[in-house]
């Protein structure tokens, strides 16, 4: 399947372009700057560290909206910037934590906004959870720079 | 301004940005984590302009909070990159993104500024009001076009540059 994608038009398009990259790259940079931007501001909210006078839901919930949208535009891009070399990327270990830090970030992401969310104030759970949340989000950018500026 | 960029590239800063094996990706890395912490704040507190994000608080208190954890961004982000730009000053005053990118950093500025010494004097009128001036939202809405393209020059000028 990896070698069926790489060597599709889409792959070959993306990789013969180098502008067409660029802007995939800029938009996928785009795409964290809104991710990691909701992601501080949600999990900060949740851990009382900024805008503590407002109604957790009030944070979390546009937050998440703008999460999301970033996600979808970061994968999109992503995705078409992963094609050229799937198979190497595939195969690259600081590409498959980026994959899983992604992963386990949306996972207590999403268990966090349920426990703060459902309570007043922000239990102390789930203020470690924001924490940790936090720092898998911060894990993903790393990584994500770690893939493409080593490899 | 050439001759400067030569002197730059050939001080022992910018020898080790350019030289150091892990130099260069750890100062990116940096630039890139101070990006998203000042430009993925500021951007609520443009979203909260816009009218569309954190309306059940006023202005300036959504200013207030947000505006400590972006400017440790920006600190990040301005030292970084003046770090990266010492060492391939040249190259990046020669490439037409770096220019664009300069451009709307400017401009991203003087938005910022016309906003807190122009559209800001009749605040109190609006502060706690869900949506605000068209000038205000405006001033939002520019700040987000123009950040925008910061990041896109900014990428395609790595793309363009080595």
């Amino acid at each position: 399947m990896l070698e069926a994608l790489q060597h599709s038009w889409v792959a070959h398009a993306v990789g013969e372009s180098q502008m067409l990259t660029a802007s995939l790259s800029s938009l996928h940079l785009i795409g964290l700057t809104l991710v990691m931007g909701s992601a501080v501001l949600s999990n900060l909210r949740v851990m009382g560290l900024l805008l503590a006078d407002l109604p957790v839901p009030d944070v979390t919930r546009p937050a998440w909206r703008a999460l999301a949208a970033g996600l979808c535009v970061s994968a999109i891009t992503g995705f078409l910037l992963f094609a050229p070399r799937a198979e190497g990327a595939a195969a690259n270990s600081t590409f498959r934590l980026k994959l899983s830090l992604l992963v386990s970030a949306l996972v207590v992401h999403a268990v966090v906004r349920q426990r703060a969310e459902g309570q007043p104030g922000s239990p102390g759970g789930a203020r470690i959870l924001g924490a940790l949340a936090l720092l898998l989000w911060l894990g993903v950018a790393l990584a994500g720079c770690a893939f493409i500026l080593l490899e | 301004v050439l001759s400067f960029c030569h002197w730059l590239e050939a001080t022992a800063l910018g020898t080790i940005v350019r030289e150091s094996l892990y130099g260069f990706p750890v100062l990116v890395a940096i630039h890139i984590m101070g990006l998203v912490l000042s430009v993925g704040m500021l951007v609520w507190f443009d979203l909260r302009l816009l009218g569309v994000a954190l309306q059940s608080a006023p202005v300036s208190r959504v200013y207030r909070r947000l505006i400590p954890w972006a400017s440790a961004g920006y600190g990040v982000m301005f030292l970084s990159g003046a770090i990266l730009f010492t060492g391939y000053a040249t190259q990046a005053y020669q490439n037409t993104f770096f220019r664009i990118k300069v451009a709307a950093l400017l401009l991203a500025g003087i938005n910022a500024a016309f906003y807190h010494l122009v559209t800001e004097r009749d605040r109190p009128a609006w502060d706690e009001a869900p949506q605000v001036p068209s000038a205000a939202r405006t001033a939002g809405a520019l700040s987000i076009a123009l950040w925008a393209t910061v990041i896109l020059c900014g990428r395609l000028m790595a793309y363009t540059m080595y």
